[in-house]
């Protein structure tokens, strides 16, 4: 599996998303997925039980967040959505709030096939060029243009 | 071998993060270890097994129960070496200085 693919493939990814708060955000990335047919409406209400029982789990690190729930909760198949808010919200996460950027997991297992994708998040996240670019992003043309221009450096 | 296990909530997508970025360091360090990661439910199990490091994210620390001798380093950005790194390397200067690259 492949975030890159997976993501331009579907044209999976939502820039400058008005959230007013953080289920709104969660919600814009869920959305994404369930349009795709990749997930079913509860893999949403599924994230949310999650924060409920253990605090904002998914938070990666200042101003990025990977949300996710269980396969169980609603997983069709393997996908991934970015997701940029225009006005960052805040988590719940003292040390990393406010966050803008989201990448929504959605993984029908956590083995290795998935452990391929999750190298690709990190490098795109670890990547203070690319996330910066992708804070200015607007369409999926300049999501791809990122993605290229990681994809050169590794 | 030092054995270190990433936790998280339910073990499909930070933990996994965790484990990437605490590999490449160890890896880099030439640290003689295994790595693992897996959901907090089956952490216990993981630990009762020999495991010498977990990381987790600070909010799971207190869920976590770890055992007597189980070094236990949570984070706040799960993703940055300058934060782990040093705790790591304190855990292994000071209880598995023969695991130390050469």
């Amino acid at each position: 599996m492949n975030l890159q693919e997976h993501v331009l493939s579907r044209r999976a990814a939502r820039f400058q998303v008005d959230a007013c708060d953080w289920k709104e955000a969660v919600k814009a990335g869920t959305d994404i997925l369930v349009e795709a047919g990749t997930i079913t409406e509860k893999y949403y209400h599924e994230i949310l039980a999650g924060v409920e029982e253990l605090g904002p789990y998914f938070i990666m690190a200042p101003g990025m967040a990977m949300p996710h729930g269980r396969p169980e909760g609603g997983v069709l198949e393997n996908s991934f959505a970015i997701v940029t808010l225009k006005e960052p919200v805040n988590f719940g996460d003292p040390d990393n709030d406010p966050i803008d950027i989201l990448i929504t997991l959605a993984a029908v297992d956590a083995k290795t096939q998935n452990e391929e994708a999750i190298i690709q998040v990190v490098t795109l996240l670890d990547d203070e060029k690319a996330m910066a670019d992708l804070r200015k992003a607007t369409c999926i043309e300049d999501l791809e243009k990122i993605f290229n221009e990681l994809e050169e450096m590794i | 071998m030092i054995k270190v296990l990433a936790v998280c909530g339910n073990g499909m997508g930070t933990s996994l993060v965790i484990k990437m970025k605490v590999k490449q360091f160890l890896d880099k360090q030439g640290i003689n270890a295994s790595m693992e990661s897996c959901s907090l439910g089956e952490a216990g199990g993981y630990m009762n097994q020999g495991v010498n490091i977990v990381l987790c994210s600070k909010n799971l620390v207190s869920n976590l129960h770890a055992p007597e001798g189980v070094h236990v380093i949570g984070l706040v950005n799960l993703m940055s070496a300058k934060e782990f790194g040093p705790q790591i390397m304190n855990v292994v200067n000071e209880h598995f200085p023969g695991e130390m690259g050469k």
